[in-house]
């Protein structure tokens, strides 16, 4: 016998004892492919969805509470005003016609520039600007404002030429993002691992400082909608 | 195979026989242990799934809620102009105040821009999946251009866009607020139609590609088309200000 034979009778002996117990051992698996990756963007998701449900049920128990106070008030035409007019008041904070104040950060982003020569490498993106507002609002901001250009639905980040335009308004480096939120929670967001200090920090000159107040202006532009109609 | 029995190598060779099977058997349970952990994971899928639709059917549930609901209170508030004509401007005011805070369903034209991700049979191997997948920073960036267009209002998946929306990665999904959006992911924009058309499609200021061409160079499927009616639905999520306080000076010039 060859040498080689010996190590045949090896792997068919184990071949054998494989299939003898796997014909012998019921099978309880189905292969449906699950991975513990898919389990884990499951539970991502359904986090999110529960975060948006609790959301949702105050948002019902704030509107139930409003119908309920216009009730009790429509009776009387003075309280009804009143209750009108408390609405409206939070419907412009709401729509970012208020001029707030609260606990926040500023972030400051400007050109990279050599320090010896004082020539700029690399200029402020409407790119950059924009990540950081989006990491903002990720972490909770309430309220932000850029150059002092508040932020509404339909604000627009947008390089042009040399400057950055808000709002239609063009705003030059410095840009001095003011956010308001739980200044911890933001200045933490924008430090993350591989976030969005670490990275701008490469392109620009960035700094996070936490406050106990910032301000940020009401909205100052006018909005006309051309286009737009409310839908009956 | 005839050996004679005294080969001192036959006794080496049973054993070498029984080790394998050994070895084999071993192997076969740890096969099916590891099958049984697949199971196991794929019952919490199975759970998790379900979890999901619930949620996502219950929450559809409420946003209808909510919408009654406010259905009800504007209409408690045209009712009470009848009693007190001074509310008249007052409501006026609200009106205009729930237009700019995304609180009314709109409609006219505008663009439908769609983004998915690449069809599977497009990656090559070897790739990084990435390039092929739709981000959070896509989306961003075609908002961006759709607002600087003059995009009156826009919805993501029938999500309405505010000033604080986060539009961020998430697996598979993209969340907009906190509510997760799968692809293909439909932008709606209510503007001048041609112009925000040609703010996706137009060279970029400094002579690149467009954003859809850098969008489809990456391999993501983007087309954009203009749309004579379409439908911007009102944000229902609530609106928090726990930090955020109103400054007085400005509220009372406002009064």
């Amino acid at each position: 016998m060859k040498k080689g034979d010996n190590s045949l009778i090896l792997v068919a002996s184990v071949l054998l004892g494989l299939v003898l117990t796997l014909s012998r051992v019921p099978t309880t698996s189905t292969q449906q492919g699950a991975s513990a990756q898919r389990a884990q963007e499951l539970l991502a998701s359904v986090s999110r969805l529960e975060e948006e449900n609790s959301a949702l049920q105050r948002r019902v128990g704030d509107v139930q509470s409003q119908l309920m106070d216009y009730e009790s008030s429509m009776q009387n035409t003075d309280e009804m005003a009143a209750q009108i007019a408390k609405m409206l008041e939070n419907t412009r904070m709401e729509a970012g016609l208020v001029a707030l104040t609260g606990p926040g950060v500023v972030v400051t982003i400007d050109h990279l520039i050599l320090p010896a020569s004082g020539q700029v490498v690399k200029y402020v993106q409407d790119e950059d600007l924009l990540t950081v507002i989006n990491e903002l609002n990720a972490a909770g901001a309430e309220a932000i404002a850029i150059n002092g250009e508040r932020l509404v639905a339909t604000s627009e980040v947008r390089t042009a030429g040399n400057y950055i335009n808000v709002n239609t308004h063009a705003q030059s480096a410095p840009f001095t993002i003011t956010a308001i939120g739980d200044p911890q929670t933001l200045n933490a967001a924008m430090h993350l691992y591989g976030g969005v200090v670490e990275t701008l920090s490469q392109v620009a000159a960035i700094s996070v400082q936490s406050k106990d107040a910032v301000h940020v202006p009401a909205y100052q532009g006018v909005i006309s909608y051309e286009y737009a109609q409310v839908e009956s | 195979m005839n050996m004679p029995k005294s080969n001192p190598k036959f006794g080496v060779r049973v054993v070498g026989l029984i080790l394998g099977i050994a070895v084999g058997i071993v192997g076969a349970f740890a096969l099916r242990e590891y099958q049984d952990r697949q199971t196991q994971s794929s019952d919490v899928v199975a759970a998790l799934l379900q979890r999901e639709q619930e949620l996502t059917s219950r929450n559809a549930f409420l946003r209808t809620e909510v919408s009654q609901l406010q259905s009800r209170v504007q209409a408690m508030e045209v009712e009470s102009v009848r009693a007190d004509q001074d509310t008249v401007f007052t409501l006026q005011e609200l009106e205009r105040a729930r237009l700019l805070s995304g609180q009314k369903d709109m409609h006219g034209p505008g663009v439908e821009v769609i983004l998915n991700d690449a069809p599977r049979e497009n990656i090559r191997a070897g790739d990084d999946i990435n390039w092929y997948l739709v981000h959070d920073v896509d989306v961003l960036r075609v908002v961006n251009l759709l607002r600087s267009a003059g995009a009156e209002c826009i919805s993501i998946n029938g999500e309405r866009l505010l000033s604080n929306s986060r539009i961020r990665c998430g697996g598979p999904t993209i969340h907009v607020k906190d509510r997760p959006l799968t692809p293909p992911f439909v932008i709606r924009a209510i503007g001048d139609a041609r112009s925000l058309s040609d703010a996706l499609t137009a060279v970029s200021p400094d002579g690149g590609m467009s954003e859809m061409d850098l969008l489809r160079f990456y391999g993501i499927q983007a087309s954009v088309s203009m749309v004579e009616e379409l439908v911007v639905p009102r944000y229902i999520g609530e609106f928090l200000f726990r930090y955020a306080k109103a400054e007085e000076t400005v509220q009372s010039v406002n009064r």
